[in-house]
């Protein structure tokens, strides 16, 4: 009898063992690396900006009053499968210029990323809203 | 006498008894504790590894971010490292950076020296960006209406199909040269011998 009530402890001590084992490899198993998308994503906005500003392409799509250009470069240079939009607005905030990536929806996102940048046309400031996101 | 004997061989009967029934439960504790052991082996190893991985990974993509700021956003220490290849042997190189005088402005004798200059001085390049003890690869794209099929620029061989961590970056800047400015797209590509 008494054996009988030392191997059910032992049996019982086996088990909260194995169980505390297996959540152990259940929640490691679970972490992740950080997800260093988003961070791209982020330097990728950035970049954007950066560059069409110093290419003088914002400036020249509020004078041309066309999102040709900036069509143009988010179908080329924004990666895939990123979407993106970009907004070029003055500085009482009336929208002058935007533009969406192709087969990309502002609907439904799950987690947007913005960046903002100030340009000068003649003498007046604009500003540049671009958007990210993963679809 | 008779009597005697009896006692000893009872005495003898329950010692041989206890003897068996210690020994039973003996080996199924130590059968079970065994079996706990190498659970906790297994899993104590499998998260070792999994910690080990992910501050792999993590390390990588720190340092091909570092990277590639690095060369867009800096001219390198001299700035014009391009001009001299002898200052890659020297300490007098601090630092390396494709920017020609301000942050996303490439130059494009900068990244033809890098191509070049690459193939036989890959481990002092790789030092100076950081990448120590990894493989890079490298492709400029310079958009002029249009992406071409290959890669404008390319620097270091690419990753084979069997690699399997492989951290790959994007960044955008503007590539400069005498006809103008085009946007550029640069891609790295790190990864560890497997």
């Amino acid at each position: 009898m008494r054996g009988y009530i030392f191997t059910l402890d032992a049996i019982l001590a086996a088990l909260a063992a194995l169980v505390m084992i297996t959540a152990i490899y259940f929640f490691v198993s679970g972490t992740q690396s950080a997800d260093w998308s988003k961070v791209n994503l982020n330097s990728q906005i950035l970049d954007s900006l950066a560059v069409l500003e110093l290419n003088d392409d914002l400036k020249n799509a509020v004078l041309a009053g066309s999102n040709t250009t900036l069509n143009t470069f988010l179908n080329s240079m924004f990666p895939e499968p990123a979407c993106g939009y970009i907004q070029l607005r003055n500085s009482t905030d009336s929208l002058h210029v935007h533009s969406l990536k192709t087969g990309c929806s502002r609907t439904g996102r799950d987690e947007v990323f913005i960046a903002r940048r100030t340009f000068i046309v003649g003498e007046d400031i604009y500003y540049a809203m671009m958007e990210g996101w993963y679809e | 006498m008779f009597s005697l004997f009896n006692k000893l061989s009872n005495k003898k009967r329950r010692n041989k008894l206890k003897a068996q029934i210690f020994t039973a439960d003996a080996i199924i504790a130590a059968g079970i504790f065994i079996l706990i052991l190498i659970s906790a082996a297994y899993a104590w190893d499998y998260s070792r590894e999994k910690a080990y991985l992910t501050d792999k990974r993590d390390y990588m993509e720190m340092a091909a971010r570092g990277a590639l700021s690095g060369l867009i956003e800096t001219s390198g220490n001299p700035s014009d490292w391009h001009t001299n290849q002898d200052y890659l042997n020297t300490s007098y190189m601090k630092s390396l950076g494709l920017a020609k005088n301000r942050p996303w402005h490439l130059s494009a004798e900068k990244i033809q020296a890098m191509q070049d200059w690459y193939p036989e001085r890959n481990e002092t390049f790789k030092r100076l960006l950081g990448l120590q003890g990894l493989n890079l690869h490298m492709e400029f794209w310079v958009y002029d209406s249009g992406f071409a099929a290959n890669a404008d620029y390319v620097i270091g061989s690419s990753p084979g199909s069997g690699i399997r961590n492989i951290v790959r970056l994007q960044r955008t800047g503007l590539f400069q040269n005498d006809t103008g400015d085009y946007w550029l797209k640069i891609v790295l590509e790190i990864w560890e011998n497997e």
